[in-house]
């Protein structure tokens, strides 16, 4: 059964109650919150996902609920809470959706150490992985998209979780967030594509979020050898251009992005320098999805014949 | 007498070499420095015995086309020196 076989209502009782069990890749998370405006988000976004009734083991126990106080009331805020820890200050309530999805993706990078984590999409065809790593800005996650409604399979949108063992890409397929002109740069390429509500006024602009493909989601469990390490590069107007990189570049550039490269210490640099052996590495400069996807499909078709 | 440079021993490292460079990984600090082929291959030289930097030019010139830059250009080869005993992997040798 999946979360789509609830009403809102229901779903909002349930996270207001024993909370709303949410499994995304190798995460459990339970998920309390009395906001309507985050059981209306989580409805649309997180519909394709099982609908957990209990789970012998949480990674994450997580609330999203205005705070006490006159915030209650006047102007009501919405707070962050893992755990019973508050990581971060209130925001305006209209925010909870964008306040979970920054939330969880805090508790994974700060806590999923079984992990090397880098900051980047990931996304899979034909067997041929591509990660994307980028600071905020770069396009990442507008290409994430673009790729993943017509076809590509959704691994992250946020993070390449590099499995510490076998060095493979475990995936955690979450709603992509998209900001300012890509929300409607993403609702014309892909109308298809579930796009939720647009949150204002955010610490990064307008947000929403598109939700992952249900292919996507029945093989969340399912890693893939990285493949290609791509850094994007959203450039108006630019033509194309894919540029193999120097592998000692690469590495940099990649730890650059990673979250936990240096609590892992050692093991961090070989998996690095492993990955960056393993892979070819290119630096993409693009203006036009269609141009990404016809690169990037022609690059799987090679690699995978 | 000219400066000689050794391999330092409070440097522990692991490294991964390609032909476009290298990464180091030092293993006290937890710092990760690039170094380019040249420098890793000084570095390969100072590993056992001190050398200074006619020797270590002398050295790289088995390795290299002698038209390389880093025989023509005096500044060069020292700055790369330089950058080695900055990051702590050599020290001049006592």
């Amino acid at each position: 059964m999946k979360i789509s076989a609830v009403t809102e209502n229901q779903l909002l009782k349930r996270l207001s109650g024993p909370g709303l069990i949410l499994q995304a890749g190798p995460f459990i998370t339970r998920l309390y919150s009395s906001i309507p405006g985050l059981a209306a988000g989580i409805h649309g976004l997180y519909s394709n996902y099982p609908l957990i009734d209990e789970s012998p083991f949480v990674d994450f126990h997580v609330r999203v609920n205005p705070p006490k106080g006159i915030r209650r009331w006047i102007r009501p805020q919405a707070r962050f809470r893992f755990d019973n820890f508050k990581p971060f200050t209130p925001l305006p309530i209209d925010q909870a959706v964008p306040i979970f999805e920054w939330g969880l993706n805090w508790c994974i990078a700060n806590y999923a150490h079984q992990y090397l984590i880098v900051h980047s999409a990931v996304v899979e065809r034909n067997g041929v992985s591509i990660i994307f790593p980028a600071p905020p800005g770069s396009g990442k996650s507008t290409l994430c998209a673009g790729l993943v409604s017509k076809g590509w399979r959704l691994l992250s949108d946020e993070m390449a979780l590099l499995d510490r063992k076998t060095l493979q890409l475990v995936p955690v397929p979450r709603p992509v967030s998209l900001k300012n002109r890509s929300i409607d740069v993403i609702r014309e390429y892909a109308p298809d594509m579930y796009v939720g509500s647009s949150t204002e006024g955010t610490t990064k602009g307008t947000i929403a979020h598109m939700a992952v493909p249900e292919s996507s989601i029945e093989r969340q469990n399912e890693a893939v050898n990285p493949r290609l390490v791509v850094f994007p590069k959203y450039t108006m107007d630019a033509a194309p251009e894919l540029t193999l990189m120097p592998k000692p570049l690469a590495g940099i550039r990649l730890i650059e992005n990673c979250f936990n490269y240096h609590v892992l210490g050692e093991q961090g640099f070989n998996m690095v320098t492993d990955l960056v052996s393993t892979c070819d590495s290119y630096e993409f400069s693009y203006s036009q999805l269609d141009d990404a996807l016809q690169i990037f499909n022609q690059l799987s078709e090679e690699l995978s014949s | 007498m000219k400066v000689s440079w050794i391999k330092s021993d409070r440097f522990d490292w692991s490294d991964t070499q390609w032909v476009d460079g290298s990464l180091l990984y030092n293993q006290q600090s937890g710092d990760t420095h690039y170094l380019d082929p040249i420098s890793m291959q000084i570095t390969d030289l100072l590993v056992s015995v001190p050398l200074n930097i006619d020797e270590i030019r002398a050295a790289l010139k088995n390795r290299h086309d002698e038209t390389s830059e880093v025989f023509s250009n005096e500044f060069m080869l020292s700055t790369l020196i330089a950058g080695l005993e900055r990051i702590g992997l050599i020290e001049v040798s006592s």
